[in-house]
């Protein structure tokens, strides 16, 4: 409880005291806070025009924050990812939190409303693209590849109904084929006559009917069991009660 | 060639057989006449036909190959084919029976008079196309129902006492689990069979332009209905003579017998989980046959270059054919599964 208090102070207290840019365009926004220093003014520049212009073409809330200070490991670091995009965007609205620190390296990626369908199970993909330019602290590199990602993975989701629609093309023409072949096979053949009707059964004498045991043998086969394992991942709930998605790890 | 035609003896107009009162029918004066009154009113002819002299000019036309006729009401000298009995003249519509082509070995023994009406074969018609989505439409017009025509078909009828038998190997098998095993048993038992069989009607078509398969899928026929055989009957119908003889059908008689036999011997074997190593043997002992002419109500179809059969057992009303297909149609109809398919998948997919 104290832990989630002082966690919430320390994601508004970095807001009203370092909050170093803050641009809205349409119904998304776009926040950039360097709290660590890590960045220079030109780069602080380029990644926010990129963030805008990702914004701009998924509709989605970004933001990216770099703070040296959190301390606690994994699970603090997603908290505090998941809290900043509250406190910044209101809960389960549509967007992202990436959030850096160094030494230790750390960096978390946190999915919120349609963010978590477009992006959770790339969440490893987009991690890793980021994690070289990191290492050599190039964080201009790493939103850039982030960017890159999230629009991508985005036209792809966009794009679902079209392979799906293709699919459901194939899979219907295979079905129309199927219909045209059985339908041809039925209008091919006459109804099947039987014979037995012909029998005349008051004239029917069996004068041999015999059923002579001849052998007995019995097998056995050993039964093996097998076990399955099963895994799988998911959303989780924030402390400030939102539901968000993503992941993170140390680079 | 001699030619009859059955004349109302109360005001000269046609009689025809009528499916629906079991009589002969004038249309004009709406008089009936049982098949008795039919033979004394007539008897003169059917004597005349019947006799040695006309049986010899009926046989030595036939070896001429004289298809020519003279129509009793108009006059008109028409062809008719080799294997037409009975038929229309082309000019004035009235029935006609060719009565020299029904005598010697020619004359059948037994006929089955039609009990089911056009319009009743027309019904059955309509009833079975509601079932067949993918027909072209004209198939079901007036014009087409029009061409519906009650035949009278030769058939040879076998009656086959046949002596069959059967060794197999029959196994009784079970299964049982116990601890990590799964245990089978399995009962060998040398199984044998051997009947006499009566096969009773077995019918066989004698007309070579009639699909014999369209003939067996509108069986079974009541032979228990048919009467001696009259040519009265043929009024108003075309009936064909045969032109397949008995040697020449006995095959597909046999194949018919074997499989009835074979059932027979099947339906005895039980209790058994699979029979292996089947050896059958059917011998047929005497056959005994008889020429019948049977009801059948006919039509014929062409579309795209080939010719569709349609019948209806004049009998039971049981009916059967292949029916046209028409491939615009049923390719509309797979075109729509694909699309409607495709479209289904793609809602899907995009509320994923």
């Amino acid at each position: 409880m104290i832990k989630k208090i002082s966690l919430a102070a320390a994601v508004l207290i970095s807001i009203l005291t370092f909050s170093v840019n803050v641009s809205a365009r349409g119904s998304y926004l776009c926040e950039l806070y360097d709290y660590a220093d890590e960045l220079y003014e030109d780069e602080i520049e380029n990644i926010e025009r990129r963030l805008e212009k990702t914004s701009e073409k998924t509709g989605l809330n970004l933001c990216v924050v770099v703070n040296n200070s959190i301390e606690g490991g994994e699970y603090t670091y997603q908290d505090y990812a998941d809290v900043f995009y509250e406190e910044n965007f209101g809960i389960n609205t549509d967007g992202i939190c990436l959030f850096i620190r160094f030494d230790p390296n750390y960096v978390h990626f946190s999915t919120s409303g349609k963010a978590q369908d477009y992006y959770n199970r790339h969440t490893d993909s987009i991690l890793d693209s980021m994690v070289s330019d990191l290492r050599s602290h190039d964080i201009e590199g790493a939103v850039d590849n982030m960017c890159d990602d999230l629009e991508h993975y985005y036209k792809t989701d966009k794009m679902k109904w079209l392979i799906f629609g293709f699919a459901g093309l194939i899979i219907g023409i295979g079905i129309g084929i199927a219909v045209l072949f059985i339908v041809r096979s039925r209008y091919r053949k006459y109804a099947a006559s039987g014979t037995v009707r012909y029998i005349d059964k008051s004239q029917t004498n069996f004068t041999e009917s015999s059923d002579v045991f001849i052998r007995q043998y019995t097998s056995k086969v050993r039964i093996s069991s097998e076990s399955s394992s099963s895994g799988g991942g998911g959303s989780h709930t924030s402390s400030g009660g939102g539901s968000h998605g993503g992941g993170g790890r140390s680079f | 060639m001699k030619t009859v035609q059955y004349k109302c003896p109360n005001c000269g107009g046609e009689l025809k057989f009528n499916a629906e009162k079991q009589l002969f029918s004038c249309e004009y004066c709406l008089s009936d006449f049982t098949e008795e009154q039919v033979k004394q009113i007539f008897k003169k002819n059917e004597e005349t036909d019947l006799s040695e002299k006309n049986s010899d000019k009926a046989v030595k036309d036939f070896e001429d190959h004289t298809n020519l006729y003279t129509c009793p009401s108009c006059g008109a000298e028409i062809m008719a084919e080799e294997t037409t009995s009975a038929t229309f003249c082309y000019y004035c519509h009235n029935p006609v029976i060719l009565s020299g082509r029904l005598s010697g070995e020619y004359k059948p023994g037994r006929v089955i008079p039609f009990k089911v009406t056009r319009e009743a074969a027309v019904d059955s018609f309509k009833r079975w196309c509601k079932s067949k989505w993918f027909i072209p439409k004209d198939f079901k017009s007036k014009r087409q129902l029009e061409k519906i025509t009650g035949v009278y078909v030769p058939f040879w009828i076998a009656d086959c006492k046949t002596n069959a038998g059967l060794n197999a190997v029959g196994k009784q098998i079970r299964s049982w689990t116990a601890g990590d095993y799964r245990y089978t048993e399995t009962r060998e038992f040398a199984v044998s069979r051997r009947a006499d069989i009566k096969v009773k009607g077995v019918p066989a078509d004698g007309a070579s332009k009639i699909p014999d398969e369209l003939m067996e899928a509108i069986e079974p026929f009541d032979y228990k209905e048919s009467r001696e055989f009259s040519m009265s009957y043929l009024s108003g119908f075309i009936a064909n003579k045969y032109d397949v003889d008995k040697g020449k059908v006995f095959p597909r008689v046999r194949q018919r017998v074997n499989d009835a036999c074979v059932s027979v011997l099947n339906e005895s074997i039980g209790n058994y989980s699979i029979i292996v190593g089947k050896n059958v043997h059917i011998d047929i002992l005497s056959t005994d046959w008889q020429y019948m002419l049977l009801p059948v109500w006919f039509m014929t179809y062409k579309y795209g270059g080939k010719m569709y059969s349609f019948a209806v057992n004049a009998q039971n009303g049981k009916t059967d054919g292949i029916p046209p297909l028409s491939y615009p149609r049923l390719l509309s109809f797979c075109g729509i599964i694909a699309a409607a398919s495709a479209a289904l998948f793609g809602i899907i997919g995009g509320l994923l």
